[in-house]
């Protein structure tokens, strides 16, 4: 049945990722009305690794989903009413002492199993290509694209055909976009010039599409761009390439990576009617029909006069005028549901990408070195930001300040989300100083690392030496 | 000197926005935790539970809130006599776990409506549980007493109710034990706290207060009186 697959679809495993939820109601006239048009967020990362900037469609955005995490979101913007590309008509044969009601059942969109349940009424005598359980006539079929069916109802002469419903949904995908973490590494070395090699692994199970830009920077504060590439690697590929500098002072050789997977995601969208003020999902309204009048016939004839042919229309047509149901294919909801409050101004259209090292005690240089900028620091690094005391202006946040620097009150709705992130928060608030005044921020934990990164901080990297992604 | 503003406060809750049955869906439990400060913080902690085999979106629901002040003579709140109208209410939240659902609220004239909605369906004989926190000016503040009044109840039924009030003054008076409130019917729950380490009390501390100067307005006449007569 379709009610027990959907409800599994939207409870318990999940392999969607979007559903789309349309409150209609369905006339026997071809016609249907759709109140409230919303879609809901149910994407479970099965990738075995985390994701970062994950896009969905032109529907949502999340920073980060962990492998293995599920993500909710419960939206407060509704799209635009779209009706369903499914039409059911009804047309009415009437005889002497019977009355034929053919449903005809048209699917406009996608292939579909669509089921149509009607509870017994007094004047049904019998039913035609549907059958009768437990007090309902059932009509099950699976339609293909642009396919019809038929079901009967036999009734007496005058009839009252009560309110039934239709299940059924369909099947579109979104394009998933999102960027993990990958092995970023730059070598230093000397000969006649200083030599920079960069190198990038794709270490994930499918492709991912680069932007790299490489740059040198000198002491006096120069900065030159080395290159700039455009790369899809495959699973496993890996992209390196040298540059030679030639400078008397030492270079830093910078190296910044866009990494984005593109996927797909799946996309249903089901019907549902109002009951008692709430939105059954999964069934939409099959509104009833019922004759008003009886048509007579010259008397003594029977079985071979032409029967009368009336198609009736519904008791209550709806106001708007009924529309053939559109085209459907290709469809890409036209809104953007953030779930966590990022201000826009944090999501930088790159992100820098720390390098690991199998070396022991490192931090690697991420950022500009220049002088009077600043950096931020929590009071259990203290003594690593004491390093940059004399060129820097040393950030911290009020829940961890440190003796010589500058305390900064962060965005307090950007900490709140930052929390729900998982962190703690005197992490939660050095990352919402640092995006407050753009400087680099030193931390020792590689999951807040991974959501500074992928909000645009850049980052130190201080602590014990880690196996490199 | 701190305004002594006698105010009776009404809050009624209307837990669905349609008037129906409520066959659909109950609310199994009902947590209410009032904080009476300068303001009250409310947070209820509702949960929904799904009554047919279906997936159920609960939609939009409503809370509705009134603040009723007391008329005064001076700076004395009177017993007799009120007048209503709408409450602001300020960090409105609406949230289930890490999922938040959009909350806002109006005012009607005489009365505001806090809203949440919820989109996300509830499974089938399944539950939910939402919590709702805001804080309004709804505290009948004055130099002695506080107190804060509020009505429980909507077209949806309420099998379990539990109502904490806490304040760091000390409770003095309280009133309501409902323990479940039927659909289409109303619980109200009162709570007074006093500066003064009272007791629980029987009647409200306001009450106390006039019949003690009433009491003390007619000591003072008939001693007067008396000294009167045994001058002439």
């Amino acid at each position: 049945m379709i009610l027990p697959l959907l409800l599994l679809m939207l409870v318990a495993t999940s392999r969607g990722c979007v559903y789309e939820i349309r409150d209609v109601v369905f006339y026997p006239n071809g016609s249907q009305e759709v109140a409230r048009d919303w879609v809901i967020v149910d994407f479970r990362n099965q990738y075995g690794y985390d994701l970062f900037d994950v896009e969905i469609g032109d529907i949502a955005k999340v920073p980060v989903v962990r492998k293995g995490e599920e993500v909710r979101i419960d939206p407060y913007k509704n799209l635009s009413p779209r009706e369903f590309p499914l039409s059911i008509t009804a047309s009415v044969k009437t005889f002497q002492e019977r009355s034929e009601i053919e449903y005809t059942v048209r699917n406009l969109g996608n292939g579909t199993e669509v089921e149509v349940r009607i509870p017994v009424f007094r004047d049904l005598i019998s039913c035609g290509n549907c059958e009768i359980s437990s007090g309902t006539v059932i009509f099950r079929k699976s339609l293909e694209k642009n396919e019809t069916a038929n079901f009967t109802l036999i009734t007496s002469r005058q009839f009252s055909v009560p309110n039934g419903t239709v299940s059924f949904s369909y099947e579109d995908s979104l394009n998933l976009n999102f960027t993990a973490n990958i092995p970023v590494s730059v070598e230093k070395s000397k000969s006649d010039s200083w030599i920079g090699i960069f190198k990038v692994t794709n270490t994930l199970d499918r492709e991912i599409d680069l932007k790299m830009v490489a740059f040198v920077e000198f002491q006096d504060g120069s900065r030159n761009e080395l290159f700039e590439r455009y790369e899809r690697l495959g699973a496993g590929e890996s992209f390196t390439k040298s540059v030679e500098v030639q400078s008397n002072d030492v270079p830093i050789f910078l190296f910044k990576v866009q990494a984005r997977v593109s996927d797909f995601c799946k996309l249903t969208m089901v019907p549902a009617y109002e009951m008692d003020g709430r939105h059954v999902v999964g069934q939409a309204l099959l509104k009833g029909l019922g004759s008003s009048f009886t048509p007579s016939y010259p008397s003594g004839v029977w079985g071979g006069a032409l029967p009368a042919q009336v198609t009736l229309t519904p008791p209550s047509t709806p106001e708007t005028t009924a529309t053939p149901p559109a085209e459907f294919g290709g469809f890409r909801p036209q809104v953007f549901i953030p779930p966590l409050k990022i201000p826009e101004l944090l999501l930088s259209p790159y992100f820098t990408v720390f390098s690991l090292s199998f070396a022991g005690f490192f931090f690697v240089l991420v950022f500009p070195v220049r002088a009077r900028r600043g950096i931020v620091a929590m009071r259990e690094h203290e003594n690593i930001a004491r390093l940059f005391a004399r060129r820097f202006r040393i950030y911290c946040p009020p829940s961890s300040p440190i003796g010589y620097g500058i305390v900064v009150e962060p965005d307090e709705e950007l900490v709140s989300v930052l929390i729900e992130s998982g962190i703690p928060r005197e992490y939660a608030e050095s990352v919402a100083v640092a995006a407050k005044v753009k400087k680099p921020l030193i931390v020792d934990r590689e999951e807040v690392a991974k959501i500074a990164l992928s909000i645009g901080i850049p980052v130190i990297m201080y602590g014990k030496p880690r196996r490199a992604l | 000197m701190k305004r002594i503003v006698k105010l009776q406060i009404l809050l009624v809750a209307l837990l669905a926005m349609q008037a129906a049955c409520g066959a659909v869906i109950e609310i199994s439990e009902m947590n209410i935790t009032v904080q009476v400060a300068e303001k009250a913080h409310f947070r209820y902690e509702i949960t929904l539970k799904n009554k047919i085999d279906k997936p159920l979106v609960p939609g939009i629901s409503e809370l509705r809130l009134q603040k009723v002040e007391s008329r005064r003579l001076l700076l004395l709140p009177l017993p007799f006599g009120e007048k209503r109208c709408g409450v602001d209410v300020e960090n409105l939240r609406a949230y289930s776990g890490n999922m938040n659902f959009r909350s806002y609220y109006e005012k009607h004239g005489d009365y505001s409506s806090v809203y949440y909605e919820i989109w996300y369906p509830i499974e089938p004989h399944g539950e939910k549980e939402v919590v709702l926190e805001f804080d309004a000016d709804l505290v009948d503040s004055g130099i002695l007493f506080k107190s804060v009044t509020f009505p429980v109840g909507g077209d949806t039924d309420i099998r379990s109710l539990n109502v904490t009030f806490s304040s760091d003054w000390n409770l003095c008076y309280r009133e309501g034990d409902a323990s479940s409130v039927p659909a289409n019917h109303i619980a109200f729950f009162t709570a007074e706290f006093s500066i003064i380490p009272l007791p629980v009390l029987p009647i409200r501390g306001y009450l106390l207060f006039w019949g003690f100067l009433l009491v003390f307005v007619l000591v003072a006449i008939v001693i007067l009186r008396k000294r009167k007569n045994m001058r002439t």
